[in-house]
C-alpha cells in the first residue's frame, strides 16, 4: 500500500496536536486530536447521551441514509434510463426536474416534518431528495453520452427496440449510474446530519448525537461523531468504487 | 478450389432512388441500377460522395426521398425489417463492440430475441473463421474492449458472418488493419464469395490486386452510382 498519500493529514495531525498542546489553539473551541479520539472512547463507553452507544447512532443513521439512499436509486435509475431513451418525455419533465432540483435538501424539512410526522420517513425523505437528483441526472447524462453507433449496430444485428434498451443502452450507463450514485450517497449522508438535527426523536442518529454533545458543550464529542461521520462516508465512497470495479469489468 | 457457377440474377434493384439529408444538397437523383446475385462489388468514389449513405439505404438505415428499393424484385420495406437486416447485413466502418469477452460479442447477436430462431454457431466454426483473419491468439474470454482496432474490426467481421447473411454490406472493412491483415479478410471474403455465392458490396479505398474472384466496381460521384472496370 502507497502511504505517500497520508503524509500530508499526518503532517497537519501533528501540527494540531502541537498548536493545541501549546494552547496556541483554545481547546474549548477546537480540541486537540488526542481530546477528539478520548471522546470517540466516551462515546462508545458513556455514551452520548449517556446509555446511547455510538454503534447504535452508527446503525441508526445507516439504516435512515439505506432507505432514503436506496429508494432514490430506485426511482432514479429507471426513471433516468427512460428520460434518456426517451426525448419526448425528456422534453415534458424537463421543466419540472428543473424547478425542484435547485431547492436544497434541508428547505424540504419544515414540510417533510408536516407530512411525515417527526421520525424516520421524515429523515429518509430528507435524505432521498439529497440522493435523487444527482443519479437521476447522471442516468440520463450517462445514457446520452453513449455513441449512437452503439445502437445503430445492434439495430444492424436485429435486435429489437427492448434488447437495444437492456443490452446497449443499461450497461453503457452503468458508470455513470455509478458516479450518480456516489455523489448521491454523498450528498445523501451530507444531508443526514441536517436531517437528524430536526426530524428525529428516537434518541439514535449520529446528527442527533452530535447536537446533544453540543448541548452539553462538549467539543471533543461533536467532533468525533463528526470524524466518524466522514469515515463512515469515506468507506461508502470505497465500496461502491469496488462495485463500480466488478461490474464495469473492461476499465479494470 | 472449383468456383461455383454464379447466378445472373438481380438481388438489389434501385430504380428511381433519390436521397438528401435534410437541408442539404440531394446526394442522389433518380439513381437506378442493379446488383447482381453473388457478384463482388468494389465501391469507390471521392469522399463525401456518398458511399457509406448508398450501403444505408440498402440496409434501410435511411430511407429515399423518392423511388423504389427491391430485393428479391419486392420493395425493401414489403420486409418485417428483422428479416430484411438477417439478409442484407451492413457492417459499419467504426468497429463497435460492448463491454463483455470476445465470445460474448461475437454471441451478442444470438441473444436478440429477433434471431432467437437461428442456431448458435459450433465453437469449431467460430474459431476456423477467426483463425483464417489471423485471430487465432484471440481467446474467448478476452476481454473485446482490449483488443486492438484492428482486432475489432476483424471480430466485427466474424460476429457478422455468423449471421450468415445473403449479402454483406461491408463499409471499409480493412481501413485499421495492416497489409496481412487486410489480406486475410480479402481472402475469406472471396472464399465465402465462390463457395457460398454470398453477394459482397464493399466500400473500399485500398485497390484489389488480386484475382481469384471477379470483382465488380462502382463508382459514386455526383449523385450517380455507375458500375466501373
Amino acid at each position: 500500500m502507497k502511504l505517500d498519500r497520508y503524509i500530508l493529514l499526518l503532517i497537519l495531525l501533528i501540527l494540531w496536536q502541537v498548536l493545541c498542546s501549546l494552547e496556541i489553539i483554545p481547546t474549548n473551541l477546537l480540541p486537540s486530536p488526542f481530546h477528539i479520539i478520548l471522546g470517540l472512547k466516551d462515546l462508545l463507553i458513556i455514551g452520548m447521551p449517556p446509555g446511547h452507544f455510538l454503534p447504535n447512532h452508527i446503525l441508526y443513521s445507516l439504516y435512515r441514509v439505506t432507505l432514503g439512499f436506496l429508494a432514490a436509486a430506485l426511482l432514479g435509475i429507471p426513471l433516468g434510463l427512460l428520460l434518456g431513451w426517451s426525448p419526448r418525455l425528456r422534453r415534458i419533465t424537463n421543466p419540472l426536474v428543473e424547478l425542484v432540483r435547485p431547492i436544497p435538501p434541508l428547505a424540504w424539512i419544515p414540510i417533510a416534518i408536516l407530512w411525515f410526522g417527526i421520525g424516520m420517513k421524515s429523515a429518509a425523505f430528507i435524505i432521498f431528495l439529497g440522493a435523487f437528483f444527482p443519479i437521476l441526472l447522471n442516468t440520463v447524462s450517462g445514457v446520452l453520452t453513449i455513441d449512437p453507433i452503439y445502437f445503430e449496430v445492434a439495430q444492424t444485428l436485429n435486435a429489437k427496440r427492448k434488447d437495444i434498451f437492456f443490452k446497449v443502452l443499461v450497461p453503457g450507463a452503468v458508470p455513470s449510474i455509478f458516479v450518480g450514485l456516489r455523489i448521491g450517497v454523498g450528498i445523501g449522508w451530507m444531508t443526514l446530519v441536517a436531517a437528524e438535527f430536526t426530524g428525529v426523536r428516537t434518541g439514535y442518529g449520529l446528527g442527533y448525537m452530535i447536537m446533544t454533545a453540543r448541548d452539553i458543550q462538549r467539543p471533543d464529542e461533536i467532533l468525533a461523531g463528526m470524524l466518524v461521520i466522514g469515515l463512515i462516508g469515506y468507506l461508502i465512497n470505497g465500496g461502491l468504487r469496488l462495485c463500480e470495479k466488478k461490474i464495469v469489468r473492461w476499465r479494470n | 478450389m472449383a468456383k461455383l457457377k454464379m447466378d445472373k440474377t438481380n438481388i438489389i434493384d434501385f430504380s428511381g432512388v433519390t436521397f438528401g439529408f435534410p437541408e442539404q444538397a440531394t446526394l442522389f437523383t433518380n439513381l437506378s441500377l442493379s446488383i447482381q446475385k453473388g457478384a463482388f462489388y468494389l465501391i469507390k468514389g471521392p469522399s463525401g460522395a456518398g458511399k457509406t449513405t448508398f450501403l444505408r439505404l440498402i440496409n434501410r438505415l435511411e430511407e429515399p426521398v423518392s423511388g423504389i428499393i427491391r430485393f428479391k424484385g419486392k420493395p425493401l420495406d414489403a420486409y418485417p425489417p428483422p428479416q430484411l437486416r438477417h439478409s442484407l447485413l451492413l457492417i459499419q466502418q467504426t468497429p463497435t463492440v460492448v463491454d463483455g469477452s470476445v465470445e460474448e460479442n461475437l454471441l451478442l447477436p444470438f441473444s436478440f430475441k429477433n434471431n432467437s430462431h437461428l442456431k448458435r454457431p459450433r465453437q469449431e466454426k467460430i474459431e476456423r473463421l477467426l483463425a483464417e483473419i489471423h485471430l487465432q491468439d484471440v481467446r474467448m474470454n478476452d476481454h473485446a474492449m482490449t483488443l486492438s482496432v484492428g482486432q475489432i474490426q476483424r471480430l466485427c467481421l466474424v460476429r457478422g458472418l455468423l449471421l450468415s447473411p445473403e449479402i454483406l454490406l461491408l463499409d471499409e472493412p480493412t481501413s485499421a488493419l495492416d497489409r496481412e491483415s487486410a489480406f486475410a479478410v480479402t481472402t475469406l471474403l472471396e472464399r465465402l464469395n465462390v463457395e457460398s455465392g454470398l453477394t459482397v458490396l464493399a466500400v473500399t479505398h485500398k485497390k484489389q490486386d488480386r484475382g481469384n474472384v471477379t470483382y465488380r466496381g462502382l463508382e459514386v460521384h455526383h449523385g450517380h452510382v455507375e458500375e466501373c472496370p
